[in-house]
C-alpha cells in the first residue's frame, strides 16, 4: 500500500512538472508583449526596454525558464506583472472562493445523482424518465444550464440574485449548475454499480440471513457503491479547484477561473502559471485523495496490485 | 403440446449455449441490432447533418438589418413569420444564423473527432506496443494531458491562433487525445497477453506488422463505440469556448457565440438563448444515443465510459 | 448421522415426523419455460440427501426454488415444506424472517456469496442482530464462536478478516458457519466444494459430516461430482432436464444403476478409477436439451442408447420398477414395490434401514413419492440378474 502511495505521488508530481513546463512554453509563445500590456500609454522605447529588464524578459528562454522553476522549487510563484503582489497571495483568497463553490457543486451532483440512480433502480417506473433527464443534462454545456438557471430563477421568477458576487445567495445558482451537469455521471456509477450489487450473490445470502430490504440496501447494497463514487468525487474535486471557469464567468464569481482568464487578456504570465499550477496539483492531490479515502471504503483496494 | 417432435429416433437436442445459427434467430438479439436509441440518433444526426448542408438556404447569417429587423426601440424580435426564430441584437436573422451555428459544430463534430482519435489511437498503439523507455514516456505524457486544467489549457492555446474553426479543431484535438490514448493503451496490454500476439511474436512477425494487423483491428470496435461520445464533449467545447471568445468569433456564426451575443439581452430576449441552446442539446444528445446504442449492441464494450471528462 | 431416534419414531397418525424437507411437485419456471418440472422429494432429518445433475439439469433451481430465494422473475409452483413449514404460505415479511431459522443455504463461490465491503465475522454477526435481538458486541462474540465450531483456528482474526483476505477453503467455513449459525432443519449445499482443491474438498465434507452429527439437520447437497456423493451421501437423487430420473438408497443406485442416465453417470466415474490407460474415456453421448415447455416422451431420448420407440411418445414416470420383471414393463404394482424396497434394505448400510421402513410405510406412488424408495423414470430400466 506505502508503495503504491509513494509511485502514486511520484507520477502525481511527474504530471504536475510536465503541465507547468508545458504551460511556461506555451505562455512564451503566445504572441504580445508583457511590457506593453503593464504601461499600455508608455510611448518611449526606452520605458519598455527598463520595463523587460526588471521582469527578465529580455534573457534567453532558458534561463527564464531555470529562473522560473528554481523559484518553484523554493514555493515562489512569482509576482504579478499587473497587480505587483505575490502570486500565492493573489490566488489563495481566489482558490477558498473557488473552494467553496466546488464543495457546494460536489454535494449538489452527489445529491441529485444519487438520487436519481437509486431512484431508476428501485423503481422501474421511472427508469425512462430518469433516462431522459440524465441523456438531457449531459447534452447541455455548462454554461448554457448555468444561463438557463439565471434565466428561470433569477429573471423570471426572481428568486436569485443576477448580479456576481461570492455571498450565500450567489453561490446557489452555481453550485446548482455544477450539481445539474455532473448528475449524470453520477447517477450512471451508482444505478449500474446498485445493479451489479442488487443481482449480486451476496445480495442473495442476505436475504436468504432474513435481513430487512431496507438494512440490505443501506449496509450491503450501497457500502458497495460507495468505492468507485468515492474516485468520482475526487476527480470532480480537483477538476474544480482546478477552475470552474465557464460557471465562474457566467455567474461572475470571482474565484480562481475568473482571475485565470483576466490575466490572460492581461498577459499577467506569472498570474497565469499560478494558476495552472495550482490546477493541475488540485487534480493530481484530490485524485491521490480518493485513492487513500477508497482503501478505507474498499478492502479489495488495499493489497498492492499484482 | 404437439406431436412434431415424436419421431422414434430424435435428431440430436440443440445445445442450449447457443451456436452460431442459434444466435441468429434468437430475435432479442436480433432486436439489439438495433436498437431504439441507435435509430433515434441516427435519424437526429442525419437531420442535423441536412442542415449544415443545406445552410445556405436558410438566409444570410450576417446581414445586419438595423431597421426591419429590429423593434422601433432597438430590440431584437421576436418570432414572427418572416424571422420564424426572431432577429439577434444586430438585427441579424436567428434562423440563417442558427443553420450556419449548425454547421460549424457539425464540422468540428467530424473533424476534431477523427483528429483526436487518430493521435491518441497511435499513442496509445506505440506505448502499448513498444515497451521501456517510449511506453513510459508516452504514458506519462498522456497523465500530463488528462491532468490539464481543461478550460485554462485552452484558454492559454487560444491564444496563439486567430480565431476561427483551425483554432477550435488544433485545441480540442490537444485536449481531448488523452482519453482514447488510454483506452487503447489499456486495451493493448489486455491483448498483449492473449495468445494471438505471443505466438505473432513466436513465429517472428515484425513489431510494426503485429501493431499494424493484429492489435490496430481489435482496437476498431472499442474506438468506434468511443467516438460518439468524443464527439458529444467536442460539440459541447466547441460551444463552450466559443462562448467564452477561445473559439471562433463573431461574426462567423457558432452555436457558442450566438448565446454569448444572446446574453446580454436574457432578460427581454430569452429566444437567442434558447435557440442556440437547443441546438446544442440536440446535437449533442444525437451522438449520445448512437453511443448507447453501439454500447448496448455492443455488450464487450460496456465498460467504455463517458467518466473520462 | 446415524440411527437418530427421530426417524424411527412411529408416525402418529396423518403427522408423522416432519421431514427436514418435503417437496411436492415442485415447478420452477423461467418465462414459461420449465426449469425443474414437477420434483418430489423428501430429507428426513439427520439424513445426507445428495442430487446429482449435470449443469443446466435444474438442480440449482431447484434448491434456491426449496428456499425461495429465487428472483421474481421465477415462477414457483408446489408445495415445499420445511420442518413443517411452507415459506410460501407465509406473509412475505414473516417468511423472509423465519426463512433463515428453517433453511441454511451453502452457496457455490462463497466468494460471491460474501459481501466483499464487511467482514466475515460481522456478516455472520447479522443474524444474531436480528433474529436474537443481540447487541452488537455480543452479536460480534456469538459469530467468534460460531467460526470456531466449524473448526477454524484463530476465530477472532477471521472474524476480522474481509473475504478477499480469506481462502478459498476458509471462505466456505464461513458460508457454512453463516448457514448453520440459527442450527436450521435444513441445510441446502449448492456444489459448495467445486471450486476448491481436493484437500480442501475433503475437510469441508468431513466438516460437514460432523457438524451434522452434532446438529441432526437434513442436508439436501447438490453436486456433480459422483466422489462426493459416495463420501456423504446417504439417498441420492438424480436429476436430468429438471426431473429426477431415479433416486434410492446411495447404495443401491451405485451398485445397480436402472436408469440409463445414472448409468452413464456412474460409467465416467468408473472409468476415471479402473479404465485401462489407452482405454477411451465414457461419455455420454450429446448434450442436455434446453429448456423446453411441450416436450413429448422422455427428455433423455436423444441420448439414450437405449431407447426405442416408445421413449419418443411418453413420458416416463418415476416409479419402482421390480427387478424380477422384464424390461420394458414399466408398470409394477405396490406390492412388489414395498417387497424390493424391503428385500434392498439388509445389504445397506445401517443408516439407511429407517428410511427404508419409511418406504414400506408409505408406499412410493403418486404425490407421496420420496428418496427412500427406490425409483426411476424409464421405459427400459436396467434389471441386475
Amino acid at each position: 500500500m506505502a508503495r503504491t502511495l509513494i509511485r502514486r505521488v511520484a507520477f502525481g508530481v511527474i504530471a504536475v512538472l510536465g503541465v507547468a513546463a508545458l504551460a511556461f512554453l506555451l505562455e512564451f509563445v503566445v504572441p504580445g508583449d508583457p511590457a506593453r500590456a503593464i504601461a499600455p500609454r508608455a510611448q518611449s522605447a526606452a520605458v519598455l526596454e527598463n520595463i523587460r529588464i526588471q521582469l527578465h524578459l529580455n534573457r534567453p528562454l532558458v534561463v527564464q525558464f531555470a529562473d522560473y522553476f528554481s523559484e518553484l522549487f523554493r514555493g515562489n510563484l512569482g509576482t504579478s506583472y499587473v497587480q505587483r503582489q505575490s502570486v500565492t497571495g493573489l490566488i489563495m483568497p481566489r482558490l477558498a472562493t473557488t473552494g467553496w463553490l466546488a464543495l457546494a457543486g460536489v454535494v449538489a451532483e452527489v445529491i441529485i445523482g444519487g438520487a436519481l440512480g437509486i431512484l431508476s433502480t428501485l423503481y422501474a417506473r421511472v427508469r425512462a424518465v430518469v433516462a431522459a433527464v440524465n441523456l438531457t443534462l449531459l447534452s447541455l454545456p455548462q454554461f448554457v444550464v448555468g444561463l438557463l438557471l439565471l434565466l428561470i430563477f433569477g429573471f423570471r421568477l426572481h428568486l436569485a440574485p443576477v448580479t456576481g458576487g461570492a455571498g450565500p445567495a450567489e453561490i446557489v445558482l452555481p453550485a446548482l449548475t455544477l450539481g445539474l451537469v455532473g448528475a449524470p455521471w453520477y447517477a450512471q456509477i451508482v444505478a449500474d454499480q446498485m445493479a451489479d450489487s442488487l443481482a449480486s450473490a451476496y445480495v442473495r445470502s442476505a436475504v436468504a440471513k432474513g435481513l430487512s430490504d431496507r438494512y440490505i440496501l443501506w449496509r450491503h447494497v450501497l457500502r458497495n457503491v460507495l468505492s468507485p463514487a468515492i474516485t468520482m468525487i475526487g476527480m470532480d474535486l480537483g477538476a474544480y479547484l482546478s477552475g470552474v471557469v465557464t460557471v465562474e464567468v457566467v455567474f461572475g464569481w470571482p474565484g480562481i477561473g475568473l482571475l485565470a482568464v483576466d490575466s490572460l487578456q492581461n498577459l499577467d504570465r506569472p498570474v497565469v502559471m499560478g494558476t495552472v499550477i495550482v490546477g493541475a496539483v488540485a487534480v493530481v492531490a484530490f485524485n491521490l485523495i480518493a485513492d487513500v479515502l477508497r482503501m478505507y471504503v474498499d478492502p479489495r483496494t488495499r493489497e498492492e496490485p499484482a | 403440446m404437439t406431436s412434431t417432435t415424436a419421431s422414434p429416433v430424435p435428431a440430436p437436442a440443440p445445445s442450449r449455449s447457443g451456436t452460431g445459427r442459434a444466435k441468429a434467430r434468437d430475435p432479442s438479439l436480433r432486436k439489439a441490432r438495433w436498437p431504439g436509441t441507435l435509430i433515434a440518433g441516427t435519424a437526429l444526426l442525419l437531420a442535423f447533418t441536412g442542415i449544415a448542408i443545406a445552410a445556405p438556404a436558410f438566409g444570410n447569417p450576417l446581414h445586419q438589418n438595423l431597421l426591419g429587423g429590429l423593434t422601433p426601440s432597438g430590440l431584437p424580435l421576436g418570432l414572427s413569420w418572416a424571422h420564424p426564430l426572431g432577429t439577434d441584437a444586430l438585427g441579424r436573422n436567428e434562423l440563417a444564423r442558427l443553420a450556419f451555428g449548425i454547421r460549424t459544430s457539425m464540422i468540428v463534430a467530424v473533424v476534431s473527432n477523427v483528429t483526436s482519435i487518430a493521435v491518441g489511437a497511435a499513442v496509445g498503439l506505440a506505448a502499448g506496443f513498444f515497451r521501456g523507455p517510449v511506453e513510459a514516456v508516452l504514458m506519462r505524457v498522456t497523465d500530463v494531458g488528462l491532468a490539464l486544467p481543461y478550460t485554462l489549457a485552452a484558454l492559454v492555446i487560444a491564444g496563439l491562433m486567430t480565431a476561427g474553426l483551425t483554432r477550435v479543431i488544433v485545441i480540442i484535438t490537444a485536449l481531448f487525445w488523452a482519453y482514447p490514448a488510454r483506452l487503447v493503451y489499456g486495451e493493448v496490454l489486455r491483448l498483449r497477453h492473449r495468445g494471438f500476439v505471443e505466438s505473432a511474436e513466436a513465429m517472428g512477425v515484425s513489431g510494426t506488422s503485429i501493431a499494424t494487423r493484429h492489435l490496430a483491428p481489435h482496437m476498431f470496435p472499442l474506438l468506434v463505440t468511443y467516438s460518439p461520445l468524443n464527439a458529444a464533449s467536442a460539440v459541447v467545447f466547441e460551444a463552450t469556448l466559443s462562448y467564452l471568445g477561445a473559439g471562433i468569433n463573431p461574426p462567423t456564426a457558432s452555436l457558442g457565440n450566438m448565446i454569448s451575443d444572446g446574453q446580454s439581452a436574457l432578460s427581454y430576449s430569452p429566444h437567442l438563448l434558447l435557440v442556440p441552446a437547443v441546438a446544442i442539446l440536440l446535437i449533442t444528445m444525437s451522438f449520445l444515443l448512437i453511443g448507447e446504442g453501439l454500447k448496448a449492441r455492443n455488450p464487450d464494450l460496456k465498460r467504455v465510459s463517458w467518466l473520462g471528462r | 448421522m446415524s440411527a437418530d431416534p427421530a426417524m424411527t419414531a412411529s408416525p402418529s397418525g396423518h403427522g408423522r415426523q416432519a421431514a427436514a424437507l418435503e417437496a411436492d411437485s415442485l415447478r420452477v419456471c423461467y418465462a414459461g419455460l420449465p426449469a425443474v418440472d414437477g420434483v418430489s422429494l423428501r430429507v428426513e432429518p439427520g439424513q445426507v440427501a445428495a442430487l446429482i445433475g449435470e449443469t443446466s439439469s435444474g438442480k440449482s433451481s431447484l434448491a434456491l426454488g426449496v428456499a425461495r430465494l429465487l428472483p421474481s422473475s421465477a415462477v414457483v409452483t408446489g408445495r415445499v415444506g420445511i420442518a413443517g413449514t411452507d415459506l410460501a404460505e407465509l406473509p412475505a415479511r414473516e417468511a423472509r424472517r423465519r426463512r433463515a431459522s428453517l433453511v441454511g443455504y451453502i452457496a457455490q463461490d462463497a466468494m460471491a456469496a460474501l459481501n466483499p465491503v464487511i467482514p466475515a465475522g460481522r456478516q455472520i454477526a447479522e443474524l444474531f442482530r436480528v433474529h436474537r435481538g443481540l447487541r452488537r458486541a455480543d452479536a460480534d462474540a456469538q459469530a467468534v464462536h460460531e467460526l470456531a465450531r466449524v473448526r477454524i483456528d484463530r476465530p477472532d482474526r477471521v472474524a476480522r478478516a474481509y473475504p478477499h483476505q480469506l481462502s478459498g477453503g476458509m471462505r466456505q467455513r464461513v458460508m457454512i458457519a453463516m448457514a448453520m449459525a440459527l442450527s436450521p432443519p435444513l441445510l441446502i449445499a449448492d456444489e459448495p466444494t467445486t471450486a476448491l482443491d481436493v484437500s480442501t474438498q475433503a475437510e469441508i465434507l468431513g466438516l460437514v459430516g460432523q457438524l451434522q452429527a452434532e446438529t441432526g439437520s437434513g442436508i439436501l447437497w447438490i453436486t456433480h461430482d459422483m466422489g462426493v456423493v459416495a463420501e456423504l451421501a446417504d439417498v441420492v437423487a438424480v436429476m436430468y432436464a429438471g426431473r429426477i430420473v431415479e433416486q434410492g438408497p446411495a447404495r443401491d443406485v451405485f451398485d445397480h444403476p436402472m436408469h440409463p442416465y445414472t448409468h452413464g453417470l456412474l460409467r465416467t466415474r468408473t472409468d476415471l478409477r479402473t479404465g485401462r490407460p489407452g482405454a477411451p474415456l465414457y461419455q455420454i453421448e450429446g448434450s442436455p436439451p434446453a429448456l423446453s415447455a411441450g416436450r413429448v416422451g422422455c427428455a433423455f431420448a436423444p441420448r439414450c442408447p437405449r431407447r426405442t420407440e416408445i421413449c419418443g411418445e411418453s413420458a416416463p414416470e418415476l416409479r419402482t420398477h421390480d427387478q424380477n420383471l422384464q424390461a420394458g414393463n414399466a408398470l409394477s404394482g405396490a406390492g412388489p414395490a414395498r417387497e424390493f424396497a424391503a428385500a434392498a434394505s439388509p445389504q445397506k448400510s445401517a443408516s439407511a434401514a429407517g428410511p427404508a421402513a419409511d418406504a414400506r410405510r408409505s408406499g412410493p406412488t403418486g404425490a407421496d413419492l420420496t428418496a427412500t424408495g427406490w425409483l426411476a423414470a424409464c421405459h427400459h430400466p436396467e434389471v441386475s440378474s
